[in-house]
């Protein structure tokens, strides 16, 4: 009944290490295009931060889909955590509670459940663990507050490679800039003499 | 994309204040949209949860089904009631702040579209 998702390890993990773990040169804000042309063509380094700017949407990328993973993994917590929490009601009141539960898609069955004191969770990799009802509570909150903090620096990540794209991409787009005004000015040059 | 400085327009270059207000306009962007994407979900929400109050209240049965995880459990129309109104006034609450949060958005973005526009004038495009 109650069953928690796995790769909650999976996403510890990534909590942990924070924004550390984005293994990519950090996109740095070109003070003065000339100067950092200095020594190569505009296609030369172009042709450079098109890499770099390919390499921080494919992180980004990754990370959308982590996204995705935890906004859908939140709700499924939460359902958990509202069944726990009504058998608990349930139990220090004493009631007995009828069920309706899913035998399969479009059948239901009648259940009578009273005096229930654990549940089994589902931990993923075709294990469950059975839980008393309060510790499964404390589990299902602590992986809900883990899955909402993750979520966050999912964000936080997000929103460094968001900064690295569109700074690359700025970058890019005035080296283009530099390079036609420069060979306009050159032929205008050329031309006068 | 938004945010972008159009290639093949002159303008004037940009500075490293420019450069961290496209950042975060961008950032607003995106999250402006998320923010709305979510309000809609909430507004779902605060709908179907005042429908099934509404229900509740004319059905006049004794004994209702009240779904929890998988199950549907037999709850007193009492206290499918009271469930009911927690999870509205839940939904309620965090749609106001997501609301807030998205006026505060459209704000900041409305200012920096300003600044920059100002500066960059058509070599932007900020949409």
């Amino acid at each position: 009944m109650a069953e928690e998702s796995a790769s909650a390890e999976a996403s510890q993990q990534s909590a942990a290490t924070g924004s550390e773990i984005l293994h990519v040169p950090k996109a740095v804000f070109i003070e003065d295009v000339a100067a950092f042309l200095e020594g190569r063509t505009a296609d030369e380094a172009i042709k450079e931060l098109n890499a770099n700017y390919q390499n921080y949407k494919l992180i980004e990328q990754e990370l959308q889909q982590s996204r995705l993973r935890l906004v859908a993994k939140i709700p499924e917590i939460q359902k958990a955590l509202a069944a726990v929490e009504m058998l608990i009601n349930k139990q220090q009141e004493g009631q007995e509670v009828v069920l309706d539960f899913g035998l399969s898609e479009q059948i239901f069955a009648k259940a009578k459940v009273k005096d229930v004191s654990s549940v089994g969770l589902w931990l993923g990799a075709d294990v469950m663990l059975e839980y008393p009802l309060e510790e499964a509570k404390q589990l299902l909150t602590t992986n809900l507050n883990n899955a909402k903090e993750n979520l966050k620096t999912n964000s936080k990540e997000v929103d460094i490679m968001k900064d690295f794209s569109t700074t690359t991409e700025v970058s890019i787009a005035r080296i283009y800039n530099f390079d036609v005004t420069r060979k306009r000015t050159s032929k205008e040059g050329k031309g006068g003499g | 994309m938004s945010g972008s400085i159009q290639k093949g327009n002159g303008g004037p270059d940009v500075a490293f204040e420019d450069q961290e207000n496209i950042n975060s306009f961008n950032k607003l962007f995106t999250r402006s949209s998320e923010i709305e994407a979510e309000i809609k979900v909430k507004k779902t929400l605060v709908d179907d949860l005042e429908d099934a109050s509404n229900e509740l209240m004319l059905a006049d049965e004794e004994e209702v089904r009240y779904v929890v995880g998988e199950c549907f459990y037999h709850a007193a129309p009492d206290e499918a009631e009271e469930n009911i109104q927690k999870a509205a006034d839940e939904a309620k609450e965090s749609l106001t702040s997501l609301e807030a949060e998205l006026e505060s958005t459209k704000a900041q973005m409305a200012e920096l579209k300003k600044v920059l526009y100002g500066k960059f004038g058509n070599s932007i495009n900020l949409d």
